[in-house]
């Protein structure tokens, strides 16, 4: 009788052992990881400024003369940025108008129009190529079209540049 | 007489023990967001071919697993600097190696309590998305968590 009884606890035993291990059950890891850039910002720098003109005689300003325009973008290391425009048709004074076209455009990674790489400045995005700076100029120029009978009067127009991570 | 009981008991224990080789998993690919931007939330399908999470398992054809996710609810960045991350009800998906396998949406959360019939599998890969979101002043840097996948044969 007592033997019965050992070998019963000894199979309920083994039973419950063997249930247990049918369970079988393992892990393994992965990372999750992201890289937060650093803000990116747009200064208008300098202004795309043709001092005078003469009615009837265009005026260009090249994007390595001293009235080249100049934005500055500051971004993360290693990032491309893509930059785009909104470009006035004519510099306005009251209501007289001075035709602006044939924009010319460069970025260098340092803060001097020398080496630039040219672009055309329009809507359409233009990627800047990923590059180790974290600071990038921008130039942009111009011609403008005075007429023969051109109002006098000071002219402006806003040049506005746009720049995503892309 | 109770030398002979012990020795019998030995043998009832013994054949469960290879019942643990039955199931392995491995982690195959990160789940990596990239670039992210100060400010603005980014998010990784389960079906992104490259920056969706990767796990691969084992389990015997016909069986039932469960899969149990351990996930964080934020990555770890420079100067104790924390990340937002989180997992959708349908940010994971189980494929398995059979031809003709179906893909299977889950829920990754805890406590989802999520099974799958290995059917004529003897593999799957489980594909995890999820969403991270930058605060505008979140510190630049790079960002990590880990996360646990555990499969069980039930």
């Amino acid at each position: 009788m007592r033997s019965a009884t050992v070998l019963s606890a000894a199979l309920a035993v083994g039973l419950s052992l063997g249930a247990g291990a049918l369970q079988a059950q393992t892990s393994a890891n992965i990372n999750a990881t992201a890289t937060v850039l650093a803000a990116l910002t747009v200064t208008g720098a300098n202004d795309l400024q043709f001092g005078n003109v003469t009615p009837g005689v265009n005026k260009t300003v090249a994007i390595a003369d001293a009235g080249a325009g100049r934005f500055d973008i500051t971004k993360a290391a290693s990032s491309g940025v893509a930059l785009s425009f909104t470009l006035p048709a004519n510099l306005t004074s009251g209501a007289n108008t001075l035709p602006i076209g044939t924009w010319t455009g460069g970025w260098n990674t340092s803060a001097t129009p020398a080496g630039a790489t040219s672009f055309t400045p329009s809507a359409s995005a233009t990627n800047t190529t990923v590059t180790a700076g974290t600071a990038i100029s921008v130039y942009v120029g111009a011609t403008v079209s005075p007429a023969v009978a051109q109002a006098a009067g000071a002219y402006t127009g806003v040049v506005t540049m746009s720049a995503v991570y892309y | 007489m109770r030398i002979w009981i012990l020795v019998a008991c030995g043998m009832l224990v013994s054949p469960a023990m290879p019942a643990a080789a039955q199931v392995s998993v491995a982690g195959i690919r990160n789940l990596a967001f990239g670039s992210v931007i100060i400010g603005i939330p980014s998010t990784v399908a389960p079906s992104d071919a490259i920056r969706s999470g990767q796990y691969r398992f084992t389990a015997p054809a016909g069986a039932r697993v469960r899969i149990d996710f351990d996930l964080p609810s934020q990555l770890n960045g420079p100067a104790s600097a924390r990340l937002p991350i989180k997992f959708g009800k349908t940010d994971a998906i189980v494929v398995g190696n059979a031809p003709g396998s179906v893909p299977t949406v889950l829920d990754p959360n805890p406590k989802a309590n999520q099974k799958f019939d290995m059917g004529t599998n003897t593999a799957a890969n489980i594909f995890l998305g999820g969403t991270v979101t930058p605060a505008g002043n979140q510190a630049p840097g790079s960002y990590v968590a880990t996360i646990v996948l555990t499969v069980t044969i039930q």
